[in-house]
């Protein structure tokens, strides 16, 4: 079992959906594209505690950057209010 | 099977922050309140802290606390702001939002959900960019009562 596979059971969706899901997923967010396509690249993976500890890794630091970036910058004085 | 994922997911989402800096913004505060029309004003000074968190580029969670000396209460409030900033000049912004507020002397500062609407002024960008001047007016639904707040912040943490 890939952890692809994996995944989709836990969904409760088809293997070939999910992939689907996860393409739309990266044609349709420019912000998301780089951390599902690393997650993509690491689901035909066997599973295995290694495989799933890489890709929990793998997530870490594309999630960090993307909330990083997400609320850096964005300290408007009026919040404070 | 599920419920397992969904809580990796979970972790994942949760400790992702923890590493990426400043996702809050927390600031010491101290104000002027007016909430009554016919004392003289401000009512009470007030000190205390708030927090905010921009969720989306024009909507942020905004929670405080404050302790006004005067009249001896403790208050707090959560909500959501939309704010508008300058392009041109991002040490001044505006913000309408709605927050939920309690306090510990309902007679004074009445509890419940209260529109607002704010300015925020950092106007030493570069001398003292932690400061900020706020301007705050909000209407108390349940009590029909209209209260303004003016008073500084001091950002905490991270990089202003």
């Amino acid at each position: 079992m890939t952890l692809l596979q994996l995944l989709a059971a836990a969904a409760g969706t088809p293997a070939d959906a999910l992939r689907a899901i996860i393409h739309a997923g990266i044609a349709a967010s420019p912000d998301l594209a780089p951390l599902l396509e690393g997650f993509l690249s690491k689901l035909d993976e066997a599973v295995t505690p290694e495989s799933i500890g890489n890709l929990a890794l793998s997530l870490t630091p594309e999630l960090t950057e993307i909330f990083k970036g997400h609320f850096d910058g964005r300290s408007r004085p009026s919040d404070l209010a | 099977m599920r419920l397992k994922a969904g809580w990796i997911l979970a972790a994942l989402l949760l400790a992702a922050p923890a590493h990426a800096g400043i996702v809050w913004r927390a600031a010491a505060a101290a104000n002027a309140i007016t909430f009554d029309a016919v004392a003289p004003k401000p009512n009470d000074v007030e000190v205390g802290g708030n927090l905010a968190a921009s969720l989306q580029p024009h909507i942020s969670a905004v929670g405080a606390l404050a302790y006004g000396f005067d009249h001896s209460y403790l208050r707090g409030s959560v909500g959501a702001r939309f704010t508008a900033s300058n392009v041109d000049d991002p040490n001044f912004s505006v913000g309408l939002g709605m927050a939920y507020h309690v306090s510990s002397e309902p007679g004074i500062r009445p509890e419940g959900w209260a529109p607002d609407a704010s300015i925020g002024w950092r106007p030493w960008p570069v001398d003292a960019p932690r400061v900020n001047l706020i301007l705050q007016g909000q209407y108390q639904l349940e009590a029909n009562q209209a209260s303004a707040i003016m008073g500084v912040r001091y950002e905490i943490g991270g990089q202003p």
